[in-house]
């Protein structure tokens, strides 16, 4: 590994460990600005809830001690798929093995976080959880499919940029940023969470550093999956810059996207997981045909 | 001979055609059975019957007449007065704007009355909580316990005269200690913070039966927090008792004392002056604008659209401020006394409040024109959580949700009172019966009561604002009645020397509340917040927090507004 590698692998991990919480209060920000709220009073409020919880009492509910054993996992996981995302684009990898890795661990981070509610004695921990998994099993699916896809049309691009490569990045790139959104868990896909129906769902149980390991873990998780959205999109432009720039436009990028989706959450409502099913169906069918019918012709 | 000159005493009593063919039909139904039929204050005929033809009347009279509602009913402990308990079933015919009062003597060594919930469904609550309070037994159906907590005393009946504030005390404590024992608290939780739905902050507690997503069935339990009020005001004034009543409701407290006001008023035949008249007109519409657009917001944070929440309040926060500039309060704003009000408008709040007005008609007709573009918001209002027209009838809902189902029911037309017959106004009637259909009729008369305020700000007459004196005559009956931003609020006075010697207050969501299992049935789960939210539900504001200490056996109560601001103490 050169110098090169090793500075940008350095300056990714350190970004992705330390920047979510504050693009959430940017975030948080946008939001109230929006709403015509004052909002949180700095940058680093998200930090400064995180710590302050860490400092809360560990409380943990009757029935709820293997959901507090997973979340160490979950953190666990969490810092290690940063790692493994940083690697992939510091070094601007995207070969299937890499690809496939970051996947695999994106897809665990997930699924630990979803059994980490499924062992709760609560039923609104449950409801929340079973719309999670219904969700994900559609959104993954087109997560997966969309980023597996993108990169092959940037590489298209990078050999032969042309109106059909254009295109085909194009409806790929519909396919990323909307099942990005939805794997973010925002409004209106939050509904493992949903606050009126379910009192918080998934997340009921937590409280204290408990609940600061998870929210944490889900802002760097949300994080990851811009940045995985950004590297497939732009593969093609960071291949041609220098280790350190390719990086650091990567990692700006999807800090932008994190923000853009921020500013987009409070001008929906919530979804229903019926309706929510319907959509992603629909909508991942439609670009994905096209996608496989523009790139066959 | 004899029936000719029935017939002749029946029409002189009758406000107009349809109350005519009613007490004729009555008249016929029962015969010499139908005693003492006698107008009673402005709007109400009072009918003597005996207590056996009441389900025959019901069935026969009223409940097959299409205008014809239950409006409620009240036990009366008149053992002192008459040697008697008394039902009075308060009958309204929406399209004359006349009570037809079905007045039932029972002895008071056989309270036992029989039952008409077959033929009248809304009339259920009303005969439970008649068993739980006076101690009337009604035949052939079930009485359990609804009110009045499991753990109450038998026989001891809290509204009868002779059960005084402090016998109550002495009888009974709740048994929240040997509860809390019984349910084994020390492994479950330590404070419990009243019942607790995500949904609304007030104390409520709904059961859903869920198969998957949808709701298969319900169960409401309510009155966890009774207060007593209607026993509370028989040891009052009557100048007393309107800031009592508004206090009944955190939100539109201003309906129940101009309620009880009028209720008083048409008792004892007082003469409200005009100018009273609309500025109580007036505050009854600023109460109405803020409880709806407090609602829409709430109904938009429950979809999750919370940035329309906050829009929307902050246009609220505006009529909060005329309400303050009115009143001298946001909230509870004690003006209304018997005979008028106490606080008069002059023209330089005239314009603030017409300009701030101006101001909010635009900003809400674009906020809500945003808000109902959402996809999710127009969504999940559609075609959920519907109340058939049937079923809206047969319950007499009231308000947007009587509304919203076909039935086009409004007190402020129907019985027009205070200042409403100076204005004109349309009342938004859909017949969909879903959550959409509620929302759009609270959304429409936002506006309308906009005009409305505007209307009488402009006409506004001059000359006093109260009765100099008025004169108590006891054992007077009177009802009063408003168009509450949540349906009918109805109120029924027996007056005595100093105070009421009977209080009957009935909110409007004690009406609409048997109507939500109804629709809840084959909702999703995620829409039964929304769908409970559609009634616009209003129980007491009163809910406690209680910290039970099992080792010492003492109960502290604290506050919820302490545990807002500092969280519960250790």
């Amino acid at each position: 590994m050169g110098f090169n590698v090793a500075a940008s692998l350095a300056l990714a991990i350190v970004y992705v460990l330390t920047i979510p919480p504050i693009l959430d209060s940017i975030e948080r920000k946008i939001r109230a600005k929006l709403q015509t709220r004052y909002g949180p009073p700095t940058i680093i409020q998200t930090w400064l809830d995180i710590l302050k919880l860490m400092s809360k009492e560990l409380r943990v509910p009757q029935g709820s001690e293997l959901s507090y054993a997973l979340l160490l996992t979950l953190f666990i996981l969490g810092v290690a798929s940063s790692a493994v995302l940083s690697f992939i684009i510091a070094s601007k990898a995207a070969d299937a093995l890499s690809i496939a890795l970051a996947l695999v661990f994106l897809a665990s981070l997930h699924t630990v976080s979803i059994i980490s509610s499924a062992i709760t004695a609560n039923p609104f921990a449950l409801v929340g959880l079973f719309r999670s998994i219904v969700l994900s099993i559609i959104n993954e699916v087109g997560y997966f499919i969309s980023i597996v896809i993108a990169l092959t049309s940037s590489a298209l691009i990078a050999l032969n940029l042309n109106a059909k490569t254009f295109l085909l990045l194009s409806i790929a790139a519909l396919a990323v940023l909307i099942s990005t959104y939805v794997a973010c868990g925002r409004l209106p896909y939050d509904i493992h969470e949903a606050e009126p129906e379910l009192a918080s769902g998934t997340l009921i149980e937590f409280s204290g550093p408990a609940l600061a390991l998870y929210i944490y873990t889900h802002l760097v998780e949300r994080y990851l999956l811009m940045l995985l959205a950004i590297h497939s999109l732009f593969y093609s432009i960071a291949i041609q810059l220098p280790y350190l720039l390719s990086t650091l436009l990567t990692l700006v990028l999807a800090s932008l996207l994190y923000l853009v989706y921020g500013a987009i959450a409070p001008l929906l409502g919530r979804t229903r997981i019926d309706l929510g099913v319907k959509f992603l169906t629909a909508s991942y069918v439609t670009t994905l045909t096209m996608w496989v019918i523009l790139w066959s012709v | 001979m004899e029936r000719l000159e029935l017939s002749k005493v029946l029409e002189s009593i009758a406000r107009g055609k349809r109350s005519r063919d009613i007490l004729l039909k009555m008249s016929k139904v029962l015969g010499r059975k139908m005693r003492n039929v006698k107008k009673v204050g402005s709007t109400s005929i009072f009918v003597e019957i005996d207590r056996d033809t009441l389900p025959k009347v019901a069935l026969l009279v009223l409940y097959n007449e299409p205008d014809v509602y239950f409006r409620t009913m009240v036990a009366s402990d008149e053992r002192r007065v008459e040697g008697v308990y008394k039902l009075y079933y308060v009958f309204g015919i929406d399209s004359e704007g006349t009570n037809i009062v079905l007045e039932v003597a029972l002895p008071q060594d056989e309270p036992v009355a029989p039952t008409i919930v077959d033929i009248v469904k809304a009339i259920d609550w009303y005969e439970m909580e008649a068993h739980d309070l006076m101690g009337i037994v009604f035949r052939d159906r079930d009485l359990p316990r609804f009110v009045l907590p499991d753990d109450w005393p038998q026989d001891l009946y809290p509204l009868r005269k002779d059960v005084s504030i402090d016998s109550i005390r002495k009888n009974y404590s709740p048994k929240a200690i040997e509860h809390a024992r019984a349910i084994e608290a020390e492994q479950i939780v330590k404070i419990p913070i009243g019942p607790y739905h995500p949904a609304l902050h007030e104390p409520e507690y709904f059961e859903l039966y869920v198969r998957g997503e949808k709701v298969i069935d319900s169960r409401y339990v309510g009155f966890l927090v009774h207060r007593g009020i209607e026993k509370l005001a028989e040891n009052m004034k009557y100048n007393q008792v309107p800031f009592l009543a508004e206090r009944i409701c955190g939100i539109c407290g201003f309906v129940h004392s101009t309620s009880y006001c009028q209720a008083v008023e048409d008792a004892l035949s007082i003469d409200v002056p005009e100018r009273a008249h609309f500025i109580r007109s007036i505050v009854l519409e600023i109460e109405r604008i803020h409880s709806h657009l407090l609602w829409i917001g709430v109904a938009l944070h429950l979809l999750g659209y919370d940035t329309g929440f906050m829009h929307i309040w902050r246009v609220r926060e505006k009529i909060m401020i005329i309400a303050e500039l009115l009143t001298g309060s946001r909230k509870t704003y004690g003006i209304n006394i018997v005979g008028g009000v106490r606080k008069d408008i002059n023209k330089d709040k005239i314009e603030k409040v017409v300009k701030t007005l101006n101001e909010v008609e635009q900003e809400y007709q674009h906020l809500i024109e945003t808000a109902m573009g959402v996809p999710q918001v127009k969504k999940r209002l559609s075609g959920t959580g519907i109340l058939p027209r049937a079923e809206a009838r047969a319950l007499s809902v009231v308000g947007p949700v009587a509304r919203g189902s076909g039935l086009a029911r409004d007190v402020r037309k129907d019985y027009p009172y205070a200042a409403y017959h100076f204005v004109s106004f349309k009342v938004p009637v859909y017949s969909e019966g879903d959550n959409l259909a509620r929302t759009l009729v609270r959304v429409e008369e936002v506006m309308e009561s906009i005009n409305i305020v505007k209307q009488l700000l402009d006409t506004l007459p001059q000359g006093p604002i109260s009765v100099d004196r008025w004169d108590v005559e006891p054992f007077k009956r009177g009802i009063g009645a408003v168009e509450a931003p949540r349906g009918e609020v109805i109120h029924m006075v027996i007056t005595g020397r100093y105070g009421p010697y009977r209080w009957r207050a009935r909110a409007p969501t004690y009406q609409n509340l048997p109507a939500v299992p109804i629709m809840l049935r084959g909702v999703d789960l995620a829409d039964a917040a929304i769908t409970i939210a559609s009634i616009d539900p209003c129980f007491s504001c009163t809910d406690r927090a209680i910290v039970l200490d099992l080792a010492k056996g003492s109960i502290r109560t604290i506050p919820i507004s302490y545990i807002t601001q500092k969280g519960l103490p250790r």
